[in-house]
């Protein structure tokens, strides 16, 4: 049944937020909203990128380095010209990001090399590019313009939680994948080559474009959400920017419900997975586990996941 | 190819020549040897990779696996832990850990890299979340296994080669070894044939968490103490030096041979880099330019040779 | 589903759809085509048939455009044309319906009948649109599915049917339908049939490839036979009846020397089966004994590779006795048959017999690993000696055996995993079409190999779609139709008529 998924993410986030709420209800302080809230907006974008990736049966482990190496270019591109309008700073993320993507697309699609080695490959390299380019050195909150850093603390204020600006531009650039995973060609394409690339070639479909077209996507976001890092942060370290990421986002993807043999899943169930995420981040502060156990907890989401994909898989195969 | 050891011996040759001559500092044999010490706990798990890679799987969590044993065995003993409990610990943690990957790959009829990329995150936030920001320190009697060698070889450098004798005599010589190739070359086949398949996946991963445990030993003996955030990046090293070695990335081909020039190639190449103050940051780059450039002419060699073969033209679909 | 009225059409002024000349094809080395000339004409439903392996669907995979001529000609209202790919032979109307749906299971119907061209409104998927062509097109066929529903969630017969409408949504004007009966029932082959009437009717050309008899005499105007890659005959429907069809499919092939039992007439068991029933077969009967060599006849998909993969621990059998050597037996997986002295050589050698980039003796030794080495310890030297022992016994042709088994010839490569199964020395051997793509002088020596193993005291299973072979290789034949056992037969009294005839059923079904 179409949608299952989703509800049934829906059931695990509203009851996770009321069963901490009862145990601690300063869960629901506005701080401790807020909190969640930015979280949001990075983890979103590069889900969603990380999304065309897993459903056409690949995976993205660069995503990290590639948003620590955007956030680095923009920056060094904003101490250069410091009155370069916002926009463009996303924009020029977007493209590092989508540079990068297609290197990342070329080296799979035409060169095959499988996914999970050539992103384990690509991570180093372009972490090793991030400081080649920054010559060492972190970029400092005095180089971030107030314009920037400001999308992210200040947006519509309902009593004293912000929905940032920043989250908005996450929740458009969302929606618009949505549409987009929906109304585009292309798109369709890279469900049906998830769902059976044999018959999706015989129907006309180029393997080696989906790939590329993939890999390209999941660069650009990630580069977009390099800059949003910086709006985040205020700064960028070239050695921890983006350090690990890449596994809080496939942890999403995973949880938002895509199936590990690739052709479904949804862009809501993405959004749902960030959200989820978002909130077992912040409660776990909240319930005084410290953020030690975090990456614990993202590899058991991620297992648990691919658990209960396997075995309603092997149900459904059954029934 | 016939003998695809050749390439990185050499290219070992080559290295050691380049470094020799532009690097004063690489001349010095005593070190050359005694920095074996730190990349012989890397090697161990190479050693296992290459099993595990040649059924056709792979293993992200190798890292991981090496930190969350080393903790456990630092925290839990202490220095009036006789050795051999400190030496048990270790092994018996680090194969459990990697038959958990096993079971879940096979039993779980999960795919290898997800599954391990999981368990990647899991050991080493285990590790993380024992440990906090903390280390632990190891036990008296465990440590300084790098102070002391054997007729000016380091000892670790000595359990690696023994372990990838051992490890390679059961790959070529032993049954396991044949099942390992059969299931990496086709599974469905090696089913038919009675090969135990989930058997000997297990037993690949429970080997490699063998090899694991002992590099854990040595990291701990080497160190003295341990934390969570040792030995970043040696999952990188590991799987670059077992592709380089002319082992197949979709499994079905390697040798040990291979794995073992492959890793005194890395060596000379981080060594090299190392002596010229290349910053650590760059030496991973380089190692993952390399690890793709390996796979990359892997696959084209492939393409090359059977190319010939087709005539008709049925359309294969990838 | 509304007929659109009869075409008249006057035989002698039809011009075909298509047509091929002097075909040929060659697949792996092998000819597979000779010398074809075929046509399919509007307005008629043209059967291709013919035994296992004459060449059918090959003929329709050229045409649609997934394998090449190797020579010859194509024409599309007598225009030559090249047909490169699926994507052409669409283009140019032609449709082919698989066994096997080509679909998209995480698709619903509308996506995976316009996938990679979804109708669009201003540049974008319009999903409603497409999803209102398709339940358009699922009337017209009569087809009772949402075209909402998920096809993974589809039966197969559901399935085909999408696969139908994806053709018709190309206005496909030669429909080719490989096979495509093979896992329906017989209700869903008679709605089937109702379509592929009225899309006769509506003056395509339709093409059936297919063995089941009583189907071509149900539907077909025509029907085209072919025998070993070529075409034998191409006779009018009415001109023809039963026997007379199963002749020409079979043809008058030369008796070899049987390679009989010597000796006793009394058999010792082995192996009993009783009322086996399971993954594709039901209520299967049947016994092998020692030094017999048993051949199971039948078309594909009656069963015969499924109660061989049941007996080897492959598939498990849902009700129904094995004994073998008088104890009952529960075979779970190959091992377990391995170890009861049982041995599989597979239909499908690349698939499930050989490591193809592994070496000949990799290849040969797979089975003799255990009691070849003492404490897991492979005596190379051992392996290597009687891999070559049996191999040279077979006359196998190989250049060492380092070299690798994907460069043999098929001949060679089969004797490579007959030759492993020997080495294990088992008690019951079963082979899954032992001499496919095997050469004459070749097979001669496989034959005379098993009937020697026969002689050693082993009982064998040999399941074949080459007559010849039966007769001549086995003691007795079984025949399977549908997935049970039909008749059984000596081998001396049996001639390809009868098994034929068994195997194909009855004129009337």
């Amino acid at each position: 049944m179409k949608g299952k998924r989703e509800i049934g993410l829906l059931v695990v986030l509203v009851v996770l937020i009321a069963a901490c709420s009862f145990a601690k209800p300063i869960f629901l302080d506005p701080r401790n909203i807020n909190s969640i809230l930015l979280w949001m907006p990075l983890l979103l974008v590069a889900a969603v990128g990380q999304f065309p990736v897993i459903v056409a049966r690949g995976i993205d482990i660069s995503t990290g380095s590639i948003v620590g190496l955007s956030a680095i270019s923009v920056g060094l591109l904003v101490k250069a010209s410091p009155t370069i309008p916002v926009p463009m700073l996303f924009i020029a993320g977007g493209m590092v990001g989508l540079i990068l993507g297609c290197l990342n697309g070329l080296i799979i699609a035409f060169g095959k090399v499988p996914a999970v080695v050539a992103t384990i490959g690509t991570l180093t390299a372009f972490r090793g590019l991030t400081f080649v380019v920054s010559k060492g050195d972190q970029i400092d909150s005095t180089a971030i313009p107030q314009s920037l850093t400001s999308l992210a603390n200040q947006g519509i204020n309902i009593g004293n939680v912000t929905i940032s600006w920043l989250l908005f531009i996450g929740f458009v650039l969302a929606i618009l994948a949505f549409f987009a995973s929906n109304r585009l060609q292309f798109y369709r394409n890279i469900f049906a080559f998830g769902s059976n690339p044999d018959a999706a070639f015989l129907r006309g479909i180029s393997p080696k474009t989906v790939e590329l077209i993939c890999y390209c996507a999941s660069g650009s976001l990630a580069g977009v959400a390099g800059t949003m890092y910086l709006a985040r942060f205020g700064f960028a370290n070239p050695g921890s920017a983006g350090q690990g990421f890449e596994l809080i986002v496939i942890a999403a993807v995973a949880i938002g419900g895509v199936k590990i043999t690739g052709g479904s899943g949804s862009i809501v169930g993405v959004f749902l997975g960030c959200a989820l995420l978002s909130c077992i981040n912040v409660a776990l502060t909240v319930l005084g586990i410290d953020a030690d156990w975090q990456l614990l907890v993202y590899g058991a989401t991620i297992l648990i996941a691919l658990i209960i994909d396997s075995v309603s898989q092997r149900r459904k195969a059954t029934a | 190819m016939k003998r695809p050891e050749l390439i990185p011996a050499i290219l070992t040759i080559l290295v050691v020549a380049f470094f020799w001559k532009i690097s004063p500092d690489f001349r010095d044999v005593n070190y050359l040897l005694a920095n074996t010490t730190i990349f012989a706990e890397t090697g161990l798990l190479a050693i296992g990779l290459t099993l595990i890679i040649i059924s056709g799987n792979i293993d992200l969590s190798v890292g991981s696996s090496l930190v969350l044993t080393s903790c456990l065995v630092a925290k839990f003993t202490n220095d009036g832990t006789p050795i051999f409990v400190s030496v048990l610990m270790a092994l018996i943690i680090g194969t459990l850990l990697g038959t958990i990957n096993g079971l879940l790959i096979t039993v779980g009829k999960l795919p290898s890299f997800l599954v391990t990329l999981a368990t990647m995150a899991l050991y080493r936030g285990a590790a993380q979340a024992m440990m906090g920001p903390a280390s632990a320190k190891v036990p008296q009697p465990l440590k300084g296994i790098d102070r002391s060698d054997f007729h000016g070889l380091p000892y670790p450098f000595i359990i690696f080669v023994i372990c990838a004798l051992i490890v390679g005599l059961i790959l070529h010589r032993m049954i396991l070894g044949r099942w390992l190739f059969g299931i990496g070359t086709n599974k469905e086949a090696a089913h038919y044939t009675g090969f135990p398949v989930n058997r000997a996946t297990i037993s690949a991963f429970a080997i490699t968490g063998f090899l694991i445990g002992i590099s854990a030993l040595l990291m701990d003996s080497r160190l003295g103490v341990a934390r969570h955030d040792l030995a970043k990046g040696i999952e990188l090293d590991a799987i670059t030096i077992v592709v380089a070695g002319g082992t197949a990335i979709a499994g079905g081909k390697g040798t040990m041979i291979g794995t073992v020039l492959s890793w005194l190639l890395i060596y000379f190449v981080k060594t090299g880099m190392g002596v010229n103050n290349l910053k650590a940051e760059y030496q991973l780059t380089i190692i993952g330019i390399i690890l793709v450039l390996s796979v990359f002419s892997q696959q084209i060699a492939d393409r090359f040779s059977t190319n010939r073969q087709r005539k008709t033209t049925k359309i294969e679909a990838r | 589903m509304q007929a659109t009225g009869k075409i008249e059409l006057r035989k002698l002024d039809i011009q075909p759809l298509v047509r091929v000349e002097k075909l040929n094809v060659v697949l792996g080395g092998n000819s597979i085509l000779k010398d074809i000339d075929f046509a399919l004409c509007p307005g008629q439903i043209h059967a291709i048939t013919g035994e296992n392996g004459a060449g059918k669907s090959t003929l329709a995979k050229v045409l649609a455009g997934i394998y090449q001529p190797y020579s010859g000609e194509i024409f599309l209202d007598e225009k030559s044309v090249v047909i490169r790919s699926p994507g052409e032979a669409i283009r140019h109307g032609i449709a082919l319906i698989h066994q096997e749906p080509l679909i998209f299971p995480d698709l619903n119907v509308a996506e995976n009948v316009f996938v990679g061209r979804m109708p669009k409104k201003a540049n974008m998927v319009d999903h409603r649109e497409a999803i209102r062509r398709t339940t358009e097109i699922l009337q017209r066929l009569g087809v009772g599915i949402e075209a909402e529903s998920e096809v993974g969630n589809l039966s197969i017969a559901q399935q085909q049917m999408v696969e139908l409408a994806t053709a018709m949504s190309e206005d496909a004007k030669v429909w080719i339908f490989d096979e495509t009966t093979a896992s329906l029932t017989s209700k869903e082959v008679g709605e089937l049939f109702t379509i592929i009437r009225a899309l006769r009717d509506q003056g395509c050309a339709v093409a059936m490839v297919t063995h089941h008899l009583n189907e071509v005499f149900e539907i077909a105007d025509t029907v085209t036979v072919l025998r070993d890659g070529t075409k034998v005959a191409e006779r009018k429907i009415v001109d023809l009846d039963h026997d007379q069809l199963v002749n020409l499919m079979v043809g008058r092939d030369i008796s070899q020397d049987h390679l009989s039992r010597s000796g006793l007439d009394k058999v010792e068991g082995f192996l009993e089966v009783k009322n086996l029933t399971g993954p594709g077969f039901h209520n299967v009967s049947f016994s092998v004994g020692k030094t017999e060599i048993v051949g199971i006849a039948g078309l594909v998909g009656a069963g015969r590779t499924e109660v061989a993969r049941a007996l080897f621990g492959i598939t498990q059998p849902t009700s129904g006795s094995i004994k073998a050597r008088g104890e009952p037996l529960q075979i779970r997986s190959p091992k377990q048959a391995q170890r009861a002295g049982f041995a599989l050589v597979p239909e499908d050698r690349q698939k499930h017999g050989l490591f193809p980039s592994l070496n000949i003796g990799f290849n040969t030794s797979a089975n003799i690993l255990e009691e070849s080495s003492k404490a897991s310890w492979i005596s190379e030297r051992r392996l290597d000696s009687r891999s070559t022992e049996i191999l040279d016994s077979f006359k196998t042709v190989f250049s060492g055996l380092k070299q690798q088994v994907r460069y043999l010839s098929g001949g060679n490569q089969q004797k490579t995993i007959i030759a492993r199964w020997l080495l294990g020395n088992p008690d019951f051997l079963i082979l899954d079409e032992p001499t496919r793509g095997v050469d004459v002088g070749a097979r001669r020596e496989v034959h005379q190999a098993l009937r020697a193993q026969a002689e050693a005291g082993k009982a064998l299973m040999v399941i074949s779609s080459d007559l010849s072979e039966l007769l001549t290789l086995t003691d007795r034949i079984y025949v399977m139709k549908g997935g049970t056992i039909v008749g059984e037969m000596k081998s001396k009294d049996a001639t390809e008529e009868s098994v034929m005839a068994l195997a194909f059923g009855g004129g009337s079904e």
